[in-house]
């Protein structure tokens, strides 16, 4: 069980972390950039929200097992699968919510650190700080959606017993084999980790309000 | 700024730690049933420990688990279904194939058995008697060692099953044997399961040990494709460790101590 | 070096500004007209924050300050002293330079406390300080004073004043108020985006621009007493 747990937190908080590396700068660009490509991104992150995560879980089966054009890589079935595919189907949601509370927060500020001569990189971190606690936030909506995921988490994972079986995945297989209770114990730590990433969440927000 | 390189750092550490293999691991593609009696998470780990070889056990129907072989996604597959084996290795794709273990197919339905099947002589009997019925039945639906060898039943007996008596599911055994015990319906299931489950289904066996409830199970070494990553030493050894006496005594004392009975015999070197 | 521009056309919106001369006064201009007119425009246009068309000249450390200023999250004292930091000042000195901004302004009693709690008047002195701290060498100011209770904005006209004539800074400064006019020796009128006049302070009272007639008869005791 704590083997299971320790490899759904690892998988899924890289893959937040990884998602918001992206995700974060992205937004910032769109909601205070200069290109014409803005809204293509902004079109994918849309698009992104919508989509399922199992189709993300199959797109990367596909490309990643041994006869997909991947396949060189042997990265299917590892856990570095599963992490990339929830990077991938909690990126869109995270930038979204950073875009909403940035279009919220004051629109002139980054023109008016402009005119006050601060650099261009100093404005984009000192504008991500400002929605810092809305960061926060969308870091544990993302980190709820990818831990909570199943349908990708099997089909990259495999769930082989010690390698890539996490709550979700562990869970459909007690099911499976009618072993309620295990299923149960299962979903009751799923909950538990839940509940301390929003304590942890919480107390980051009230640390940077 | 510094923090975040920090952890982008360990985040890529970690995922080359995870996802390089000084050797590619061995894929093992399995039925979902040799997964849930329990049977592989005792024989995988001996093989491994034997071996040396690090096994990913990916646990399909049998359709799937051959499709995988054709396409060079596994290097050993241990399927149940001899006639669709036989179609996968006239086609090239298997480097050899033998004999493991078996153990049965059994008719189950609820103890009321309202399509009087008890006491037909074999298996294709009993189906053609519920389909007369129309009583309730539960399928697979899912290309697995057990629907295959379902389908091959009703064509025995002569029925194409359609009608609302017949359900297919899309889960595995157990999830079958559950949902047949909810709607008190009959189904085809391997004894193994069965027995694991036993103690939470309202399902008695009705049909056993007839000429046409065999299931046999073969390993096969996948053929591997010209530049796709591949295991195949991996692949001959696991084919070896479960033909040989210490994989069989594994397989023959599987179940002793949680059931009370062996779930599967062994066969190795018994014919092909 | 002083803040100067030729030909000058910025297009913002459906408003297009067109100036063919600026040249900023060493000793303060002040840019009049009715709202609509372009000032803000020309700031914008002369600081570099949006597109024109010409040729601007201006010294590399420009501060500009604009009507509604924004402010961070984080204490008074945080805001100024980040935006030194920013422009490469460390972070002792930038918050000594912050600490003295903030008492020249008169907002030492709320250096620590939160800048989002500030009132308008003390989020214009704030966004002043801010922009003094930096040191810049050209102060563009978009109605800095108007919501800065009356009876201080003498002493922040003053402190401008002062500033200027330490460091040699330009202060280009958009106003609808004539009084903040006596911080600066010469006047540039706008209209429709034009110029409509330019010249001295005191030449606005000769003017025949209807809204500087106007502007004169609201302030007139002021501009006979007054002066540069």
């Amino acid at each position: 069980m704590i083997g299971v747990a320790a490899l759904s937190i690892a998988v899924s908080a890289i893959a937040t972390l990884a998602a918001a590396l992206f995700a974060v700068p992205g937004a910032l660009w769109i909601v205070h950039g200069r290109s014409a490509l803005r809204t293509a991104l902004l079109a994918v992150f849309t698009a992104g929200l919508g989509l399922p995560p199992v189709a993300v879980g199959l797109a990367i089966a596909f490309a990643f097992w041994r006869s997909g054009p991947l396949g060189r890589w042997d990265l299917l079935y590892t856990p570095a699968a599963m992490a990339l595919a929830q990077t991938i189907i909690v990126l869109p949601l995270i930038g979204i919510l950073v875009i909403v509370a940035l279009r919220a927060s004051d629109q002139t500020l980054p023109m008016q650190l402009a005119a006050l001569g601060v650099p261009a990189r100093r404005r984009f971190t000192l504008l991500a700080r400002e929605v810092a606690p809305a960061i926060a936030a969308a870091l544990l909506a993302g980190f709820g959606r990818a831990i909570a995921e199943v349908g990708a988490a099997q089909m990259t994972g495999g769930n082989i017993e010690g390698q890539t079986r996490v709550l979700t995945t562990a869970t459909m297989l007690a099911v499976g084999k009618a072993q309620f209770d295990v299923a149960f114990s299962y979903v009751a730590v799923l909950l538990g980790v839940m509940a301390v990433a929003a304590g942890v969440a919480l107390a980051l927000q009230r640390r940077w309000a | 700024m510094r923090r975040l390189t920090a952890i982008a750092i360990l985040a890529a550490f970690t995922f080359a730690a995870t996802a390089a293999n000084a050797a590619p691991a061995v894929i093992l593609a399995t039925t979902t049933s040799t997964q849930d009696t329990g049977l592989l998470d005792v024989l995988v780990p001996a093989f491994e420990k034997a071996s040396g070889f690090q096994v990913k056990t990916i646990a399909v129907g049998t359709g799937a688990a051959l499709a995988m072989g054709d396409r060079g996604d596994a290097d050993v597959l241990l399927v149940h279904a001899p006639g669709a084996e036989d179609a996968y290795m006239a086609k090239g794709r298997g480097e050899s194939r033998a004999l493991v273990m078996h153990n049965a197919f059994i008719v189950v339905g609820p103890a009321s058995d309202p399509a009087r099947v008890k006491g037909s002589p074999n298996a294709r009997a009993a189906f053609a008697t519920i389909a007369r019925a129309a009583a309730a039945f539960v399928s697979r639906g899912d290309d697995s060692g057990t629907n295959i060898k379902e389908l091959a039943l009703w064509k025995a007996a002569g029925v194409v099953p359609s009608g609302p008596w017949y359900v297919k599911t899309g889960g595995g055994m157990a999830d079958a044997l559950h949902i047949a015990s909810q709607k008190a319906a009959y189904t085809l299931s391997d004894d193994g399961t069965y027995l694991s489950q036993r103690a939470t289904l309202s399902l008695v066996p009705l049909v056993e040990d007839a000429s046409d409830l065999q299931n046999v199970y073969h390993v096969i070494v996948v053929a591997p494709i010209a530049g796709h990553v591949s295991n195949e030493p991996g692949g001959r050894a696991f084919a070896a460790f479960v033909t040989s006496p210490e994989g069989q005594r594994i397989i023959a004392n599987y179940g002793q101590a949680r059931f009370g009975r062996a779930l599967f015999t062994p066969d190795a070197g018994k014919g092909p | 070096m002083g803040v100067s521009a030729r030909d000058l056309v910025a297009v913002r919106g459906a408003f297009t500004l067109e100036v063919p001369v600026f040249e900023a006064d060493d000793r303060g201009t002040v840019l009049l007209g009715p709202n609509g007119a372009g000032k803000t425009t020309l700031l914008l246009a002369l600081q570099g924050l949006i597109p024109a068309s010409g040729v601007v000249q201006r010294p590399p450390r420009t501060a500009a300050v604009f009507a509604r200023p924004a402010v961070l999250r984080g204490s008074a004292m945080w805001n100024v002293a980040i935006v030194c930091e920013a422009l490469g000042v460390p972070p002792a000195t930038a918050r000594e330079r912050a600490a003295r901004a903030l008492s020249e302004v008169g907002l030492s009693e709320v250096s620590e406390h939160d800048a989002r709690t500030l009132s308008t008047g003390q989020r214009q002195r704030l966004a002043l300080a801010r922009a003094l701290a930096v040191e810049p060498r050209a102060l563009l100011l978009d109605e800095p004073f108007a919501n800065v209770d009356a009876d201080a904005r003498p002493a922040l006209r003053a402190l401008v004043r002062s500033y200027a004539d330490r460091t040699n800074c330009d202060v280009i400064l958009a106003t609808s108020s004539l009084a903040d006019a006596t911080v600066c020796r010469n006047a540039i009128v706008l209209g429709s985006g034009r110029v409509v006049h330019s010249g001295t302070v005191a030449s606005l009272e000769a003017s025949d621009d209807p809204y500087v007639r106007a502007l004169v008869l609201e302030s007139a005791p002021k501009l006979r007493t007054g002066g540069v």
